[in-house]
C-alpha cells in the first residue's frame, strides 16, 4: 500500500470515529426537553449538559451565536445533530482532564463561504458605483441634446433631482 | 479623465472638475439647492466620497461653490446599495421534507404576551415580536419542534385565524424589520421531524448582533435603575459600526436609546483605576494604551500634534453644575426642568396636552423639582392619567476635561437623556 493510501486510510478512519462517536455514544440518547428563545449557544449547551450529564461546549468563535430551541422529548443526539445542521457547525468529540467533551465548532470552509459571498457583493457594488461615475465622466464631452437625452438616465436620475 | 472607485477607504474622495459639473447644473439648477446658483466666476465642483461597510456601498458628492465671499457644500446622494440586494444570498441549506398543511389561530394578545417587550409595541391591529415569539407560539399551537438561529429583529405581526403554517412560513422570507425596514429574512426546512430556520444574511446578521454576555449587563442595569449608567454607555460606544446603529433593536424593551460620541468612546476605554482618577481630577495621558490615544485624538482631532496632551478628567453635569461630586448646587440654581412625556407607545388617548410633539403624540413638558412635582402638576391637568404611561425625560451631560502639558485644557461634553418609567423615576432622583 502506498503512503498516499495509507494516510487517507487514517484520515477516513479518523472522520468515521469522530462522526461514529457521537451515533454511537448512548449518554445522547437521554431525552431532553428545551424551551428557550435567543439565548446564547453557549448557554443552551449548559442547560442540555445539566439535563443529561453530557458534556457539551461551543467553540470560542460560536459560542455568542443565539438560538431559539423547543424541543419536547428528543433524544439529545437529536438536538445536537439539529444545530449542527441549522448553524452549518460540526461537533467533535474532545478529551478534557480525562472526560470526554462534545464540542460544536464551525470550519474554516463555511465562514469561508460566506466572506466569498461578501467579497463578490461587494466587487459588484463597486462596479455598478463606478458604471455611474464613468457616466458622470462622460457628461463633459457631451452636447447639450445628448445630455437632455441623458437626464433621466442613472446615476443622473439620482444625482439631479 | 479616469474617475474610479476603487478602495473601501471613505478618506478617498473624487473630485469632478468645474466643466462637468457645470453641465450638471445646466442639466438641473436643482443639483445646487439651498445656496444658490454659481455666478460665471465662481468655482464649482463635484468631490466624490464613497465608503462601503458589512452592509451597503454608498458613493456620494459634495457640490461645492466657491466665491471670494461665500462658499458653500450641498451633499448628493448618488449610490447606495445594499449588498444583499446586489448579490443573490446564500442558498437555503436546510432539509427539504414536506411539512402537514397545518392550521394556526393565534389572538394580538398572545403575540404581545409571548414578545413581552416592557413597552409594549403595537400599531393597529398588529404588534411587534421577534421571529422567535411567532415560532414560539408555533410551538405552542402546533406542538412543532423547532431549531431556529435567533436575531435581534422585529416583525410587525397581526391575529392569525385559521391561517395556514406554510403561509406563515413563507412571510418569514420577504421580513422586513419594521424599525428600520431593512430586510430580516429567513428560510426555513423541514427534516420530518424538526422546523428548521435560518437567517438567510447570515453575515451581516451576526455583524450586527450584540452578545447576550454584553447586553444582559445593560438589560440588569436598567432593572435596577431604570435607565443606562456611564458605564454601560461607555461599553456601548465601543460596539462595532455595524452593531451601533442596530442597537436600539438589541435593547428593545429599554427605555434609553443609545448615544455615541467620542466622549463616551474615550470614557468606555479607561479601566476602573483610570476612571477613578478621571472622577477625582484627572488620569495621566501617558499611561494610555494606544487605542486610549486615539480616541483621544478622535476627540480633539484639531489638537492632533498641536500640544502634548497631560490627562483627562471626566464629571457628569445636571443643568451645568456636576452631580457627581458632593457639591452643593449655588442656592440660586433654577428649579431642576424634569420633563414627564405620555409614552409614545401609549395606547391611551385619554390624555390632552397643551403641546403636541414631533409625531403627533400628546405630549406636555413640565418643569419641576422633581418626579412627584411634575406628577401633581399632571394630574391637576388630568386627572385620569395614569403613572404607567409616563416617561420621566432627565438630562444629563459627561463632559471631559483634557489637559495640555502647557497648562492649558479644552472640554468635551456630549448629553446622555435617559427616559425612565415614571415608576423607577422617584428612586433614580
Amino acid at each position: 500500500m502506498s503512503k498516499a493510501l495509507v494516510l487517507l486510510a487514517i484520515i477516513v478512519s479518523i472522520g468515521n470515529a469522530a462522526s461514529g462517536s457521537l451515533l454511537e455514544d448512548p449518554a445522547l440518547d437521554i431525552p431532553v426537553t428545551l424551551a428557550v428563545k435567543g439565548e446564547a449557544l453557549t448557554d443552551v449547551l449548559d442547560v442540555l449538559q445539566e439535563q443529561t450529564g453530557v458534556r457539551l461546549r461551543a467553540g470560542r468563535d460560536v459560542a455568542d451565536q443565539k438560538v431559539t430551541i423547543f424541543v419536547d422529548d428528543k433524544p439529545l443526539r437529536r438536538a445536537m445533530e439539529g444545530l449542527a445542521l441549522l448553524l452549518e457547525y460540526h461537533w467533535s468529540p474532545k478529551s478534557i482532564g480525562g472526560k470526554k467533551v462534545y464540542e460544536i465548532w464551525e470550519d474554516e470552509k463555511t465562514r469561508l463561504k460566506r466572506e466569498d459571498w461578501y467579497t463578490k457583493a461587494l466587487a459588484k457594488a463597486w462596479e455598478e458605483a463606478n458604471d455611474d461615475l464613468r457616466r458622470i465622466s462622460e457628461l463633459a464631452s457631451m452636447t447639450e441634446e445628448q445630455l437632455q437625452d441623458r437626464r433621466h438616465d442613472p446615476p443622473l436620475r439620482l444625482t439631479i433631482r | 479623465m479616469t474617475l474610479h472607485f476603487d478602495s473601501l477607504s471613505d478618506e478617498d474622495a473624487w473630485l469632478v472638475p468645474d466643466d462637468i459639473t457645470r453641465k450638471l447644473i445646466e442639466l438641473d439648477p436643482n443639483v445646487i439647492t439651498a445656496n444658490g446658483q454659481p455666478a460665471p466666476g465662481d468655482s464649482v465642483n463635484l468631490e466624490f466620497h464613497a465608503t462601503a461597510n458589512q452592509e451597503f456601498v454608498y458613493a456620494g458628492a459634495y457640490c461645492k461653490v466657491r466665491r471670494p465671499s461665500h462658499y458653500s457644500i450641498s451633499q448628493i446622494t448618488l449610490f447606495r446599495k445594499m449588498l444583499a440586494d446586489i448579490h443573490a444570498l446564500p442558498e437555503n441549506h436546510l432539509p427539504g421534507e414536506e411539512m402537514a398543511d397545518s392550521e394556526v389561530t393565534w389572538e394580538l394578545t398572545e403575540v404581545v404576551k409571548e414578545a413581552n417587550l416592557p413597552v409594549e409595541q403595537t400599531g393597529e391591529g398588529s404588534a411587534v415580536a421577534n421571529r422567535s415569539d411567532i415560532l414560539a407560539l408555533l410551538h405552542r399551537k402546533l406542538g412543532l419542534q423547532i431549531i431556529a438561529d435567533h436575531y435581534s429583529e422585529w416583525g410587525s405581526w397581526d391575529a392569525a385565524t385559521a391561517r395556514p403554517l406554510k403561509e406563515i412560513l413563507s412571510r418569514f422570507e420577504t421580513m422586513r424589520d419594521c424599525s428600520t425596514a431593512e430586510p430580516c429574512q429567513a428560510y426555513s426546512g423541514f427534516d420530518g421531524e424538526f422546523l428548521y430556520m435560518r437567517a438567510k444574511d447570515v453575515r451581516l446578521c451576526n455583524a450586527r448582533e450584540i452578545p447576550n454576555r454584553l447586553l444582559r449587563p445593560w438589560q440588569a442595569a436598567y432593572a435596577r435603575h431604570g435607565c443606562l449608567g456611564l458605564n454601560e454607555l461607555g461599553e456601548i460606544a465601543l460596539l462595532s459600526e455595524s452593531q451601533f446603529p442596530h442597537a436600539n433593536s438589541n435593547l428593545m424593551g429599554i427605555g434609553d436609546r443609545p448615544v455615541t460620541s467620542p466622549v463616551l468612546k474615550l470614557y468606555g476605554l479607561l479601566n476602573a483605576r483610570q476612571r477613578k482618577e478621571a472622577f477625582s481630577g484627572g488620569t495621566s495621558v501617558s499611561a494610555f494604551t494606544p487605542a486610549q490615544r486615539e480616541a483621544l485624538t478622535a476627540l480633539l482631532p484639531t489638537q492632533k500634534d498641536s500640544k502634548p496632551f497631560e490627562a483627562v478628567a471626566v464629571g457628569i453635569y445636571k443643568d451645568g453644575w456636576r452631580i457627581d461630586k458632593d457639591e452643593p448646587a449655588p442656592a440660586s440654581a433654577e428649579a431642576t426642568p424634569v420633563t414627564v412625556a405620555m409614552d409614545d407607545q401609549t395606547t391611551s388617548d385619554e390624555y390632552h396636552y397643551e403641546v403636541k410633539s414631533g409625531s403627533g403624540k400628546s405630549i406636555k413638558v413640565i418643569s419641576a423639582k422633581s418626579a412627584q412635582e411634575a406628577w401633581e402638576r399632571i394630574t391637576a391637568d388630568a386627572p385620569d392619567a395614569k403613572k404607567e404611561n409616563l416617561i420621566l425625560v432627565k438630562s444629563r451631560s459627561i463632559k471631559a476635561t483634557v489637559r495640555f502639558a502647557d497648562g492649558s485644557s479644552c472640554e468635551k461634553s456630549v448629553d446622555i437623556p435617559a427616559r425612565i418609567p415614571y415608576s423607577r423615576a422617584q428612586e433614580s432622583e
